[in-house]
């Protein structure tokens, strides 16, 4: 192991890199630069950013974790966690758990349907569904992150393609990763439980055509839409409640 | 000391403190005074931690918590519980039947927060012949459950979810909590355990169904021995995948675990020597795994590293 | 991209090697940098002196033994504008 540290001034200013074994790291590097291939889409590089203590302040800021733009702050709300941005341009090898290959989420699954079908994954298990998320496992390994919702089995979208869900999938992710059970953070949304009951009713009732590419649930199948979506949102208000998730979301 | 002086310095019996709903715990380095009339609450502590590590009086507290249903309607009506840390309410409330994982995360949070003392690592640290494997754990990448069974098959348990690092020797310190398990572990652990004395099961949390576990009787009776690390293992469970321990690279392993410690930053270059150090001479791997009694075997074969260098 | 490089502040970082990667922790940012083996030898050589990118592929090419080609020399480009994006090199001032 070589190590190395510039020191400013003083005597006792250690050389750069002394190399007892620099013959195995020529040897190395040149091995992985020839098999590795230059042209590979790899990172090069793996920055864990600096950043202060986690909650330090006791209280959700915006420095507390990363990049979120403070503009996203209204009022009182505690801005918390990861914008959806983020969440989105995470690079692969910032995802939490990459470099073992996992997420810090479990595998989706059904156990909290509505009456309709309309799954929340977040606050069940999981926004993933394994079938759609692929990761690279490795350093260098590329890859990319797809979460999908999935609203009564046919109707679903990406994630990041719609503005309110991208900002509900961000607030469920953030409280998922940064919540009390896994990083103990008291307040890691920056979404209230008001919040994701209209962004998700808005979803349900706005038409598709304004936004091309992104799915609306505009029709139900049975007829009878705008009383589904009653029902769906009456199920969803019994979720936040009966999960106890509610107090889990920053105040609104 | 006159008798009735060394009478009252004598620590109650522990049956008793809790009873009062005013008791002081000692949980590794720390001494947190709890105050508390929940019953399942007073049950869950009486039954998962050490209980000569629970007094009645002690001279000091670093943390001052409280754990009461809060003002209001929701006392009562769908009640609720609330952690309170020195006066502050940290958490939004959860159910009242959920008040064991909310003292626990509660706890969890206290430590993490105010700790600053050590570098500390979101990983699970247990112990065998005085070498210590870090196990760095993402959530969901089976540290807790895998924990859970080691230290119920010859290794000692320093902590499930936080290894305390002293930064002046890089020795890790215990902490020995309950083990938290959620879903499936709950019902694998139970019968890879017998006679495992776990918490009643919350339902509908966060994680979906949690229990804890009450640690071993060895690792609670030496929690005050600290001991070095030797391994850096970054486990991950798949149900089915067989057991695989791969070398992993220093570099990438210290990148990983700085990522996997929650106030890294606040030490800044002497974190970063700390760990560098740490790694250095430790035997680095990830392991995967799916089957307990394999995992086991690999970790009974662990080999630390040779004094000239990992 | 053109124009010598040099590594930003040298008395912020300190660094540990092992089989040709690098960890780097950089005291001015809070970054804590892993290089990959081509960015590792990059780093090092801005470390012995300043350069501009021929230069650097001129002792990349020398240390590791490999052919010095496009491929090489672009790899390393890469390389340089994500140390100077996260901080670790800078433009040398001209005349310095």
């Amino acid at each position: 192991m070589a190590e190395g540290q510039m020191r400013a001034t003083g005597s006792d200013a250690l050389p750069a890199s002394p190399a007892p074994d620099i013959a195995d790291t020529v040897r190395e590097r040149r091995r992985r630069v020839l098999l590795g291939g230059l042209a590979a889409a790899g990172p090069m590089i793996v920055t864990l950013a600096g950043r202060p203590a986690l909650g330090a302040t006791g209280v959700c800021t915006v420095s507390g974790y990363t990049s979120v733009n403070p503009s996203q702050a209204t009022g009182n709300t505690q801005t918390c966690g990861d914008s959806p941005g983020c969440w989105k341009n995470k690079n692969y090898q910032n995802w939490p758990g990459m470099m073992q290959g996992v997420t810090p989420y479990q595998a989706y699954t059904h156990d909290t349907l509505l009456s309709d079908g309309i799954a929340i994954p977040a606050l069940a298990k999981s926004p993933f569904s394994n079938t759609n998320v692929t990761m690279g496992n490795t350093i260098g390994g590329g890859g990319t992150v797809t979460v999908t919702w999935t609203f009564s089995g046919t109707k679903t979208t990406t994630l990041w393609s719609g503005g309110q869900i991208s900002n509900v999938t961000a607030a469920l992710l953030n409280q998922g990763f940064y919540g009390p059970s896994n990083y103990f953070h008291p307040s890691s949304n920056i979404f209230g439980s008001p919040d994701v009951r209209s962004m998700i009713n808005s979803y349900l009732t706005s038409n598709s055509a304004s936004n091309p590419g992104v799915i609306y649930y505009t029709s139900h199948p049975d007829g009878n839409t705008a009383s589904k979506i009653a029902t769906l949102m009456t199920s969803l208000d019994n979720i936040l409640n009966a999960m106890n998730n509610q107090g889990e979301l920053c105040p609104g | 000391m006159t008798a009735v002086a060394a009478a009252a310095s004598r620590p109650a019996p522990p049956i008793a403190a809790i009873a009062a709903g005013d008791f002081f715990l000692r949980s590794g380095p720390f001494t947190t005074r709890v105050h508390t009339r929940i019953p399942h609450l007073l049950d869950g502590i009486a039954q998962l931690y050490e209980p000569s590590h629970i007094v009645a009086r002690r001279n000091f507290a670093d943390f001052h918590v409280t754990v009461a249903p809060p003002r209001g309607p929701r006392r009562w009506y769908r009640p609720q519980v609330l952690f309170h840390l020195d006066g502050v309410v940290p958490f939004k409330p959860l159910p009242l039947l959920h008040a064991v994982p909310i003292f626990e995360w509660g706890l969890n949070w206290c430590i993490v927060n105010r700790a600053n003392s050590y570098l500390i690592i979101h990983a699970a640290a247990i112990e065998k012949n005085g070498f210590v494997a870090i196990m760095p754990g993402v959530p969901g990448a089976g540290k807790s459950t895998l924990t859970a069974g080691l230290v119920n098959r010859g290794w000692r348990l320093l902590s499930d979810e936080m290894a305390l690092i002293s930064l002046t020797d890089g020795r890790v310190t215990p902490l020995v909590r309950p083990i938290s398990l959620k879903n499936e572990s709950i019902a694998l652990i139970r019968d890879f355990v017998p006679g495992a004395q776990l918490s009643a099961a919350c339902h509908d949390t966060i994680k979906g169904t949690v229990a804890h576990l009450k640690p071993p009787q060895e690792s609670l009776n030496r929690v005050d021995e600290p001991a070095r690390p030797a391994w850096i293992i970054f486990p991950h469970y798949v149900n089915g995948l067989p057991a695989t321990l791969a070398t992993y690279s220093k570099a990438a392993s210290l990148i990983e675990i700085a990522r996997n410690a929650f106030n890294y930053s606040v030490h800044g270059a002497r974190g970063f020597a700390v760990l560098a150090d740490i790694v250095e001479s430790s035997r680095c791997y990830r392991f995967s795994y799916g089957n307990l009694d394999e995992a086991v075997e690999v970790f009974a074969a662990l080999e630390p590293p040779t004094r000239a260098g990992a | 991209m053109t124009g010598r490089w040099r590594v930003a502040s040298p008395a912020a970082l300190s660094w540990r090697s092992w089989a040709g990667e690098i960890v780097v922790y950089d005291d001015g940012s809070g970054d804590t940098h892993y290089l990959e083996p081509l960015a590792a030898e990059v780093f090092e050589r801005l470390l012995d002196a300043p350069a501009d990118l021929d230069e650097l592929a001129a002792r990349v090419a020398q240390s590791l033994a490999v052919d010095r080609d496009d491929e090489l020399a672009q790899a390393i480009g890469a390389v340089v504008d994500k140390f100077r994006a996260c901080g670790l090199v800078a433009r040398q001032a001209a005349g310095a």
